[in-house]
């Protein structure tokens, strides 16, 4: 069909339409204002720490805040109001004006600021000083909006226009001053009055609280001058964000790369073209305190594309979490700049929540599994600890029967063995050469420090008697750089070796057997009934040791062989400990 | 009856001495067992009176990691497969090609009762630790290396044979199974190479 294009005409009611969904309260509006503060300094090319924004809020009856109002030291002239500020749902409004062509901005879809002040305020209006004029521009009771009668393009003077405005008593930065005097910039101050009373944020300390952990805006308010004043102080105070404490043991953020692709309802989708040649990355961060009450904005992810923040998730909001105690102490942020691809924009218009389609949906799923590893680590860590604090005494324990096992062992294996060391080698057969020849030799039961190391140049120290060490407790000392306990699986044997261990002498007590938890649990570590487990996995241990050096010996080893070495063994333990161990084993409180 | 390699006649005197049991023997004994029955084969040289145990010492040790043979304090034995082994030797018995030899069938009936096989088989193979890896080849930590790799060629040969000889599912599962296993504690086996 052949038409002549003529100008859309859209109905004013649409703008109620779409404003009623913007659900805003103030923290959330004012955050709007401070990215078109934010952008106004961007287009001018301002650096982050020469941008000066001070909100004010005017307190009325009852200390509900009657005027709230945000000022940048930029200014607009009536081509850019006209332009930029007159227009509603220009995407490229924050970009009008600029200095730079490419130029990155906070604002996005040109209408978040302008909808705060016609749907929340009784009257809100734009003064704008540039150039030696004053333009003052805003919307009346009725949600009409226009320029102010005369204050269209006025000319006048910057000690007439700041005092129009009521900021010229305001102390401001010297650099600031300075752009103001030389004409080289102007200010732009927006203002709300009588805001509608909103739950939360209707109070000035409630909005404060609100604004510095408000995801919009915090960020600003770390990087930035972003000041307050409060009803007719001259002095603004700069704002700042809180500081969040790291959970020890993971101060470092934990940065991960979001892969090229991602997998959602069996189809891959891409995080990079050719626009986009930077996948983005996930950055994870933890609190030392529960991100609930006042801190229950922070535990949130936030979304950033290409500049600022377009969407924000709370944890929980990212779907279902395995360990929903931890993730209450872990929030972040994504960045990804595809999300703002025009072409499958992810962007809604109020930026709380992405657009749901399959690049936002498989980001959102990878991100929650993040977060999900992260708090399967911390639950992990949070039950060593608690281990560790079940477990206290049982190393000073061990040392005690570490010390008692070797006199035993010495004493003891010098008359069953005839002065043979318990550990040593594992046993080759007979005349078996190795690399560079001979065979260990085992430990000689008392004469020496050094039980049988294996032949070969290569010689390890092993020692005598075995050591025997406490699975999450003890650090594992064939890994140097562990920090952590070394940890038995729950289904390892009660006394557990690794390969490695068997050539270092060392035995674990596996602590995480049901019946060993089961006992601290219901005992505690300080009762003589750990102590008599601890103690019979020692017997475990020197039976094992008597039963593999039974088995060097005999050269056709039987049951009878066996059992008659068990018994004797567990004899002389018993005979031993009862004579050694006594208060050890019996006494309820160890001295 | 075929010519025997070197090897063979050694597994062959060991089925001889331990009268086809797993029976330790004494080295010595199998020099002097080895040398009464192939004089020629296993004579010092330039002394045809007196035996030579050095060509008995390295076969001995290859049939060990081959699981054909365990070494314990200065004795030698048969393993089950050695027997099996040997005995086919001895008796010119090729074995029905179709069905598992006892020692295999023995093997694969511990492997299906084996912790590995349970999770394995219940699709929860993450869960297998090292002592399950263990208990799979019937090896403790301990075990020293030439045996372990004994037994692992030991398991591995029944694991094949079963694929050969049924080819069906559960076999396939076996060797699945299998491959996983020598994949996830591909360390352990290095560490006794």
């Amino acid at each position: 069909m052949a038409i002549k294009p003529q100008k859309f005409i859209i109905d004013e009611a649409v703008l109620d339409l779409i404003g009623n969904e913007f659900k805003f309260d103030h923290a959330k509006g004012l955050s709007e204002w401070m990215k078109n503060s934010c952008d106004a300094y961007l287009r001018e090319g301002i650096a982050d720490d020469k941008q000066y924004i001070a909100l004010r809020l005017v307190e009325g009856k009852h200390g509900y805040l009657k005027q709230i109002e945000c000022i940048d030291f930029v200014g607009m002239d009536k081509f850019q109001i006209d332009e930029a500020f007159k227009r509603f749902f220009d995407p490229q409004a924050a970009k009008k004006g600029a200095k730079e062509a490419n130029i990155k901005t906070l604002g996005g879809h040109g209408n978040g600021g302008k909808f705060y002040m016609r749907q929340m305020f009784s009257t809100s209006q734009l003064i704008s000083y540039r150039n030696g004029k004053l333009n003052i521009f805003g919307f009346n009771e009725k949600k009409q909006y226009g320029y102010e009668d005369k204050y269209e393009n006025r000319p006048m003077s910057l000690t007439e226009a700041m005092r129009k405005a009521n900021i010229c008593d305001l102390e401001i930065p010297d650099h600031i001053k300075h752009g103001l005097e030389s004409e080289e910039y102007g200010f732009t101050l927006v203002r709300g009055e009588h805001p509608s009373k909103m739950r939360g944020t209707s109070n000035r300390n409630n909005l404060i609280e609100k604004l510095v952990y408000h995801p919009q805006a915090r960020r600003l308010i770390e990087r930035k001058y972003i000041n307050l004043i409060i009803n007719n102080e001259t002095r603004p105070t700069r704002l700042v964000s809180p500081k969040i404490v790291p959970k020890e043991g993971y101060e470092q953020p934990i940065i991960h790369q979001i892969p090229e692709e991602l997998e959602f309802d069996n189809k891959k989708v891409s995080f990079k073209n050719d626009k986009y040649d930077w996948t983005g990355r996930l950055i994870l961060k933890t609190s030392n305190d529960p991100l609930r009450a006042n801190l229950g904005s922070l535990n949130t992810i936030d979304f950033i594309g290409e500049v600022g923040v377009i969407a924000s998730y709370k944890i929980y909001e990212l779907g279902a979490n395995r360990y929903s105690s931890q993730t209450e102490f872990i929030y972040g942020e994504c960045e990804c700049p595809i999300l703002e691809d025009p072409e499958n924009d992810c962007v809604r218009n109020d930026r709380q929540k992405l657009i749901e389609n399959e690049r936002s949906q498989a980001l959102l799923v990878w991100v929650q599994k993040r977060v999900d590893e992260l708090a399967e680590k911390m639950e992990l860590k949070n039950a060593q600890e608690k281990k560790k604090q079940d477990l206290k005494n049982t190393s000073v324990f061990n040392e005690l029967l570490n010390r008692w096992k070797n006199r035993f062992m010495s004493q003891v294996w010098a008359e069953v063995f005839m002065g043979k060391g318990p550990a040593g080698s594992d046993g080759e057969g007979p005349g078996e050469n190795k690399a560079s020849g001979g065979k260990g030799k085992a430990g000689d039961g008392g004469q020496s420090n050094r039980a049988g190391h294996e032949g070969g140049s290569d010689v390890k120290r092993k020692p005598r008697f075995p050591i025997v060490m406490i699975s999450g407790i003890d650090a594992d000392p064939l890994s140097p750089l562990a920090t952590t306990p070394f940890n038995c699986d729950t289904r390892h044997p009660a006394v557990y070796r690794r390969t490695k261990d068997v050539e270092a002498g060392i035995y674990w007590i596996n602590t995480s057997r049901p019946l060993a938890e089961k006992i601290i649990k219901s005992y505690t570590s300080d009762s003589p009934r750990w102590r008599e487990y601890l103690f019979q996995r020692y017997i475990d241990i020197i039976l094992k040791e008597a039963i593999y050096k039974l088995g060097e010996e005999k050269i056709d080893l039987r049951p009878e062989d066996i059992d008659a070495k068990i018994d004797d063994i567990t004899t002389r333990i018993h005979d031993q400990a009862a004579i050694d161990l006594e208060s050890f084993l019996f006494e309820e409180k160890l001295k | 009856m075929n010519v025997l390699s070197k090897p063979q006649k050694i597994l062959a005197i060991m089925y001889d001495l331990s009268k086809g049991t797993t029976k330790p023997l004494l080295y010595e004994d199998i020099v002097v067992g080895a040398f009464r029955k192939y004089p020629e084969d296993f004579q010092l040289r330039g002394y045809p009176e007196y035996p030579d145990s050095s060509d008995i010492h390295k076969p001995l040790y290859k049939m060990k990691t081959q699981g054909l043979v365990r070494a314990a304090n200065k004795s030698f034995e048969l393993t089950p497969q050695g027997i099996e082994v040997a005995s086919r030797l001895i008796h010119s018995n090729q074995g029905n090609k179709d069905r598992l030899t006892k020692p295999e069938e023995n093997e694969i009936n511990r492997i299906v009762g084996s912790s590995a096989f349970r999770l394995f088989n219940e699709a929860r193979k993450n869960e297998i630790l090292d002592t399950d890896f263990y208990e799979y080849l019937a090896v403790t930590v301990r075990t020293n290396k030439g045996d372990f790799i004994g037994r692992l060629k030991n398991v591995e040969n029944a694991v094949n044979s079963l694929v050969q000889k049924k080819g069906d599912l559960f076999s396939n599962k076996i060797k699945e199974l299998h491959q996983f296993l020598i994949i996830r504690f591909n360390e352990e086996i290095e560490a006794r190479k």
